[in-house]
């Protein structure tokens, strides 16, 4: 095992235990604990689960890009890209899961459904995803190999159809301006393809199993042009997008913009979607010194966390614009504030349940480079080959 | 008003077409109306059903306050309906635009899209949470949608969405909403716009008859008189 796995396991778990104490608040207590609201009925749980399973997207392009297209210099990264699949998507329905006020009713969506809401086509599709990752999973572990390239194909087309549904869940509203547009879904689309990429690639060079022979390199080099090329369209996207609500001067959307800029969560646009999501990959990335692996996935954690942010900042600032203006201070109570913090609870669970995807990753991977070793070698010997 | 309701009442459901109109020229933001919709429906903390918004137009000492009290608009095109992932949500044929509690998951998706944040949410909250006992009248039944719902944990309306159903259970019984009693200043009224005769049709007709965001086409039953 991984010495780093080794250190970061037990102290996971102790986030898991810290996570049972949300997860007993939320049960016990409903959601009373919970700091949302009815002008900000949407928080931490929904906004991290939107980049999560944005992550599981990204991830699954590695795994279509290897298993369908044949790129070989991914096959390391594709045994890492498909436990992030899994584990990032469990993480963000379970985080949504436990946001809806009567979670003993999910199966309603299955049985019950209402087939002009695109929420319910989101379920069946991840429900769908879910069952690729984990025949997938079935497959490497079993070395079934012949499954795995139309099962890439399959996934993929689900993965476009989700990666994009996530905008199309917010693009719809036509009550909100700013998420009222076609260009959501795209935006969503390549966030989550570069975030998925960008988290396969950090992990790909911070828990290594091998040394950095050309393999390696060769993997990291693909990556970084790969990065690139999708932060460009992405700059693209935001730049489409700021010169119409610029030109078009819609006020409701102008505001919405504002707010994201200079709102409550400036810091979050500044710090988090521009400097961390676009100016530092870009200036590590760029020149020469991007091929080294260090600053490669010091590159590839800062659009991590800059892409968390920028998907937070799609939904975060602009329910703090209300729907009708002064409608907030009509009737006073702590539930209609437009402003937003995470209670305990809200944190406590969410660390837990990111801990605990964060420790199945590590166990996973350690199981099936093992696993791949293990066939490896066999095929060596019965080859009666030496190293 | 009454009446006419009564007359109403008689006829089948799909041929009434329930319409409020709000005179924005009496209201005088006294918020009776939205007091005695929480009376009526035993709202808890953080769930309001008719907001009275109140606005100052124009600066010092040109200044002027406008009330508007804003419900559910009861949309012919409400777009909170198509999106409810399990239909718990729907147009009634007389109009009202009604949420099944038991069937309600929690989403919160509904309160995103109604473009006039008529929609509340139900955290499960008690006025004497956190003294010594949950007081029993904060327990006893609303009769909305013509159903009792004692308040209980985890059992719906909490966890739900929740918003003005136009007082129906009262409808029923023949009585108006509780809002509309309620307005000290004759603003609010009530009736059905199928019946030509009504009061509400005749007001509906005035060119002073407007209603909010009409331009996202949502079609709101909810007139404003300016």
């Amino acid at each position: 095992m991984l010495r780093i796995a080794k250190a970061l396991i037990p102290l996971l778990l102790i986030l898991v235990v810290l996570g049972l104490f949300g997860a007993w608040d939320r049960l016990v207590h409903g959601e009373k604990n919970l700091n949302l609201g009815s002008y900000l009925p949407w928080g931490l749980w929904v906004g991290s689960y939107i980049y999560l399973v944005g992550f599981s997207g990204g991830a699954f392009l590695v795994l279509f890009l290897y298993h369908a297209l044949g790129i070989r210099s991914l096959r390391r990264a594709s045994l890492y890209a498909l436990p992030l699949a899994l584990v990032t998507l469990g993480n963000g329905l379970m985080l949504v899961l436990v946001d809806l006020g009567h979670m003993e009713r999910f199966w309603k969506l299955y049985l019950q459904p209402n087939p002009t809401s695109i929420l319910v086509w989101m379920v069946w599709v991840y429900s769908v995803y879910s069952g690729i990752l984990l025949a997938m999973l079935y497959a490497t572990v079993q070395g079934r190999e012949p499954w795995l390239k139309p099962l890439s194909v399959v996934g993929f087309l689900l993965v476009i159809t989700f990666g994009g549904g996530e905008g199309a869940l917010l693009g719809v509203l036509g009550a909100k301006p700013y998420w009222n547009s076609g260009l959501l879904l795209i935006r969503f689309l390549f966030t989550a393809f570069l975030s998925g990429i960008a988290l396969v690639a950090f992990t790909t060079v911070f828990l290594r199993h091998w040394p950095v022979d050309d393999e390696h390199r060769n993997a990291l080099d693909f990556l970084r042009y790969f990065v690139l090329i999708l932060l460009a369209v992405i700059s693209l996207v935001e730049l489409a997008e700021l010169s119409v609500i610029h030109y078009a001067a819609i006020p409701a959307v102008l505001e919405a913009r504002r707010l994201v800029i200079f709102g409550t969560y400036w810091w979050v646009f500044w710090f988090g979607q521009v400097l961390l999501g676009l100016v530092v990959p870009a200036a590590i990335l760029i020149p020469r010194w991007g091929t080294r692996p260090f600053l490669f996935g010091l590159a590839t954690l800062s659009i991590v966390i800059g892409n968390a942010a920028s998907k937070q900042n799609v939904v975060l600032p602009i329910l703090t614009a209300s729907d009708l203006r002064t409608l907030p201070t009509a009737f006073i109570h702590e539930r209609f504030s437009l402003v937003y913090h995470p209670s305990l609870t809200e944190w406590l669970f969410w660390l837990g349940v990111g801990a605990a995807a964060a420790a199945t990753f590590l166990i996973l991977i350690e199981t099936l480079v093992f696993l791949q070793g293990r066939r490896e070698r066999a095929v060596v010997e019965a080859a009666g080959w030496s190293r | 008003m009454q009446r006419e309701l009564q007359h109403a009442m008689k006829k089948p459901i799909r041929e009434r077409r329930w319409v409020m109109v709000i005179d924005l020229r009496k209201c005088v933001g006294c918020s009776a109306c939205t007091i005695a919709c929480v009376a009526e429906n035993k709202l808890p903390p953080g769930v309001v059903y008719r907001p009275v918004i109140e606005e100052e137009i124009g600066t010092y000492p040109n200044v002027s306050r406008r009330f508007t009290p804003r419900l559910c608009m009861q949309c012919d095109n409400p777009p909170c309906v198509s999106i409810c992932p399990v239909k718990a949500t729907y147009k009634r044929p007389d109009g009202i635009v009604e949420i099944n509690y038991n069937q309600c998951i929690g989403c919160r998706y509904c309160l995103h899209a109604c473009p006039y944040g008529a929609r509340t949410y139900d955290f499960g909250e008690f006025y004497t949470l956190g003294t010594p006992k949950v007081e029993s009248y904060e327990k006893l039944p609303s009769y909305e949608y013509g159903r009792e719902w004692p308040r209980e944990e985890a059992k719906s309306p909490v966890g739900n969405a929740r918003k003005c159903h136009f007082c129906n259970h009262r409808l029923e019984a023949g009585m108006l909403p509780a809002c509309v009693t309620t307005c000290i200043g004759y603003a609010t009224f009530f009736g059905d716009s199928n019946d030509p005769e009504s009061l509400i049709s005749n007001l509906i007709s005035k060119p002073n008859a407007l209603r909010l965001k009409e331009e996202l086409g949502t079609q709101p039953k909810v007139y404003y008189l300016v």
